[in-house]
């Protein structure tokens, strides 16, 4: 009698390829005949085949059955109940959404209404151009198509030879490759190659008379029909998997230039396939590979999720690919907007140059912030920090310009493994971190294990409240020889850069105490060993108890430095688990109650001239900074993503002003409130904020049409951080332009317009190499173009008398000269400022 | 001699403008002294007074939309030209008006 199980599929995507292969690869460890089947229905899937469990179909809620039967089916089923538990999750990541319908339709934007392209789904944005290779899918050369088998005995023994070559290649890539999805992927892949459904297919095919190549085609195209009527997308998508893996088999039966597989990219290129296998994708040249248009292919498969991690811009979706570009057409793609452009016009060619450009230049601007610490405009420090786990983020935070690591979170070292990590081990990592560092600080927590983080190998007695229980620093006096390898590794590791030393969940002053007697300790004995370290190693301790507000006082004479791990702090101070649906609600960093209880906590440490920092997620949240800067915190330490974001709001913001904005928020009674108060602001500078500066100035413009001007002033907000929404603004300057034309004779026009994609009012000027006809009432063509554009919120006054005054100086020869000869953006901006009246003005 | 005129144009914004400061300009030039009142988009600036429009030996009117308070003329001779006739062309407006 078989041994059963029922359980609900919880797997949002369906049992798909990944997932299934965690299952299969369980099952086959084991010698009994294990079967999944639905409770509803008939067919029956063999647990070791990937293909089978797949084409199962099986989708979120759908009841399953788990049977099996042989001498070791107990223990196999309580293992693959273990897995299902707890690891089928795991395959089942969600993917972003494209933020596109499939059938919506983004309209062209401006500049390019008349250019002719096709329309598909966004799948990876950047724009790309290149020579168009277009790349067959699922196919067998005529010869193979054709041939006649040698022998049944040799047909099978090649195919078995192929599916043996192919899954070493891909188990060997899987074993080397960097990136987890690329990983993934190829071990999924791997598991196909070996499937025994698949290699039973194959090997009946061959039986009734067919080659191997031949039978390997028709058993893909069977289990791409049958994928395919699957009901989750997710599944239908994995035909392409399937492809990928029989194509590669046909590639070692045939040699891959046979079977039509291996291709090379000569120049920079534009892939043009229906479908294409991500083996295919991982084999073409990604330093020529510029951009990707797909056909039948799903946003979720695999060839698109390698895409989106090699950050090719890549469009999906569009109808008969094939005869889309002849080879060798130069195709324009914009993974933004999904349009793509065969053998585009000039104007086109234009647009998306002067679109890089602009965006090359966003980021060329916003580099300098990552090399040096943020200051406010009022010149308030505020430190950027990142929150790491191990030597790898580290690099990649200080890549995106971190300030330093404000928490590096040791304990990942130590979970998900058989052991604790030994001395020289964590030596290593602390030391590697702190020579990436290059002399910027990093905060070293100690391990913080206990509660939702366990560690199997301390064996530690299961809590009714784990939260409130023994975990971080509680845990070091049942475990001494661990917090003393670790403190070893770091005090060793303090010789080679600017080390700091924090302990978790402290809440007294005798806890502070004994860590700090701790790291003095090793620090002896280190020394009494001969070891060299930074003997001013600063130690501090997490705020992440409420008591610890009330004894900051007495922490402060302990300990060097604070840092608020405001997730904790929240959860405990609120009594709100934020994982409980029920309460969650109350679970915000923008509780009246929680920035009071932040004050008390940084006004002691700052009265003390304590450095205190913040970093949990309240910290990377835009929305708090102002209360952050206002309470005057020294460093926020952030996912490494978010570095340059904050660095730039902390550059924009005014210190003096948070401070009021802070007292006004505390004051509130509600989360809404403290919110709209956030809102309102105001927090940031205003100086950087004026109506004209040198900033808003190009006297280099090579537009070439009106259009091109237009947008080239537009970029110049875009550039000085004005706008977000760069097309907003260029339709508002359209739609005005349609009333009435701006042209107003002697070379000038004022295109203008107001919106609601600007906050302040600006005036833009953009001087043409060579002048461009704009429909003037004098009938000439316009060189100079000054573009006022106000904010919809804007009760028009200041701004109209700006532009009454402009139109009257235009009016005179000298004026219009100096707009004309004026070689300094700088020297024209103080000009416009004074000739226009605007140090009068109160703008 | 005394000279009172409007500029206003339909959107306000610049011409109104450039119009007042064109006939302030040649007046200037050709030694007669002016009032420009604007009806433009701050609504109505350097507004001329019944005392200024009786002193006025002549009253010309740059516009592409109606005067407000036309009445404040009645019994005057008024020239009316196009706005962009006073930008392109001031004197010839002038000499229009018999200026």
């Amino acid at each position: 009698m078989p041994i059963e199980y029922q359980f609900t599929c919880t797997l949002r995507n369906g049992l798909h390829a990944r997932p299934a292969s965690i299952l299969s690869e369980t099952a086959r460890a084991f010698r009994a005949a294990i079967t999944l089947r639905k409770a509803v229905g008939s067919s029956t899937a063999d647990a070791r085949s990937v293909l089978s469990l797949v084409a199962l179909d099986a989708t979120l809620g759908d009841q399953l059955i788990l049977a099996a039967e042989g001498d070791d089916a107990a223990s196999a089923m309580k293992t693959l109940r273990e897995t299902i538990e707890s690891r089928l999750a795991e395959g089942d990541e969600v993917l972003a959404p494209s933020s596109q319908p499939a059938s919506s339709l983004t309209p062209l934007p401006r500049g390019l209404r008349d250019a002719k392209g096709v329309c598909g789904r966004s799948a990876c944005s950047g724009i790309g151009a290149g020579i168009a290779l277009v790349i067959n899918g699922l196919s067998l050369p005529e010869s193979a198509m054709n041939a006649r088998p040698e022998s049944v005995e040799s047909e099978l023994a090649a195919a078995a030879r192929a599916v043996t070559q192919v899954r070493s290649t891909l188990q060997a890539r899987a074993g080397t490759a960097i990136a987890k999805t690329e990983r993934e992927v190829l071990k999924a892949h791997a598991e196909i190659a070996d499937d025994p459904a698949l290699v039973g297919h194959i090997n009946a095919r061959i039986l009734s008379g067919r080659t191997a190549p031949q039978a390997i085609f028709d058993a893909a195209a069977e289990f791409s029909s049958k994928l395919r009527c699957a009901a989750s997308d997710y599944i239908r998508e994995r035909v392409i998997d399937v492809h990928d893996v029989c194509m590669q088999l046909i590639g070692s039966l045939l040699g891959d230039a046979a079977a039509g597989l291996s291709h090379t990219l000569t120049h920079d290129s534009v892939v043009i396939a229906d479908s294409l296998t991500a083996n295919q994708l991982l084999g073409l040249d990604h330093t020529r590979l510029k951009a990707l248009v797909l056909g039948s292919i799903g946003a979720t498969s695999h060839t698109v999720i390698l895409a989106r991690s090699m950050g090719i811009p890549t469009v999906i979706n569009l109808n008969d690919v094939a005869r889309l570009a002849a080879p060798g057409d130069r195709v324009l793609v914009d993974g933004n907007s999904g349009w793509v452009f065969v053998r585009p016009d000039q104007p086109t060619e234009r647009y998306f140059e002067r679109k890089q450009r602009t965006h090359a230049e966003l980021t060329r601007r916003a580099t300098p912030l990552a090399a040096s610490v943020a200051s406010t405009i009022d010149g308030v420090q505020l430190e950027v920090g990142a929150n790491a786990a191990g030597p790898r983020d580290a690099a990649v935070a200080f890549k995106n310009g971190a300030d330093g690591i404000g928490l590096l979170r040791t304990e990942l070292m130590f979970l998900e493994r058989e052991a604790a990590p030994d001395e020289a081990e964590q030596f290593e990592a602390y030391a590697e971190i702190a020579r990436t560092a290059a002399g910027k600080p990093v905060i070293i927590r100690t391990f913080d294990i206990g509660g939702d983080k366990p560690a199997t190998y301390m064996n530690l007695p299961k809590e009714e409240n784990p939260f409130l229980g023994v975990r971080g620093l509680r845990l070091y006096a049942k475990y001494p020889a661990m917090i003393r390898s670790q403190l070893r590794a770091i005090v060793r590791a303090s010789a080679f850069g600017k080390l700091k030393v924090m302990a978790p969940m402290v809440s007294t002053v005798e806890e502070a105490i004994a860590f700090k007697r701790d790291v003095r300790d090793v620090q002896n004995e280190l020394h009494n060993q001969g070891v060299a370290f930074d003997a001013s190693m600063p130690v501090g301790v997490m705020v992440e108890v409420p008591s610890v507000a009330l004894i900051m006082d007495e922490l402060c004479d302990e300990v060097d430095f604070f840092s608020i791990g405001s997730n904790d702090l929240l959860q405990y101070s609120m009594a709100v688990d934020r994982g409980n649906a029920g309460v969650a609600s109350l679970y915000s960093s923008r509780q009246p109650s929680f920035i009071r209880l932040l004050k008390i906590i940084v006004d002691r440490a700052k009265a003390k001239g304590r450095w205190i920092g913040v970093c949990g997620e309240m910290a990377g949240d835009e929305i708090n900074l102002p209360l952050l800067v206002g309470l005057g915190i020294d460093e926020i330490s952030v996912a490494p993503g978010d570095i340059l974001k904050l660095k730039s709001a902390v550059a924009q913001a005014d210190a003096a002003k948070c401070r009021s904005l802070f007292t006004a928020a505390a004051a509130k009674r509600s989360v809404e409130l403290v919110e709209s108060c956030l809102r309102e602001g105001p927090w940031r500078g205003e100086t950087a904020r004026g109506i004209v500066s040198e900033d808003l100035i190009n006297l280099t413009s090579d537009a070439c049409s009106k259009d091109e001007a237009i947008r080239d002033a537009v970029d110049l907000l875009t550039l000085s951080g004005r706008t977000t929404r760069p097309e907003a603004v260029e339709e508002a300057i359209w739609a005005r332009e349609a009333t009435y034309s701006t042209g107003l004779g002697y070379g000038c026009a004022i295109p203008h317009c107001k919106t609601d994609a600007l906050s302040s009012p600006a005036l833009v000027a953009v001087r043409l190499g060579s002048p461009v006809e704009w429909g003037s009432s004098d009938g000439q063509p316009v060189r100079m173009v000054l573009a006022l554009i106000v904010p919809s919120s804007d009760s028009a006054g200041t701004h109209m008398k700006i532009f009454a005054k402009l139109a009257r100086r235009l009016m005179h020869d000298e004026f219009r000269d100096r707009l004309t000869a004026s070689g300094d953006a700088a020297e024209l901006a103080t000009f416009l400022r004074s000739e226009l009246g605007i140090e009068s003005l109160a703008v | 001699m005394k000279i009172v005129a409007v500029t206003a144009c339909p959107t306000g914004i610049a011409h109104t403008y450039m119009a007042a400061e064109q006939l302030e300009k040649t007046a200037k030039a050709l030694g007669h002294e002016i009032k420009v009142e604007t009806q433009g988009s701050m609504g109505i600036e350097n507004e001329l007074s019944a005392k200024d429009i009786a002193g006025a030996d002549v009253a010309i009117f740059a516009v592409d939309i109606e005067v407000e308070h036309r009445d404040r003329f009645s019994g005057k001779k008024i020239t009316q030209v196009s706005v962009s006739e006073a930008i392109k062309n001031p004197k010839a407006v002038f000499a229009k008006a018999g200026v």
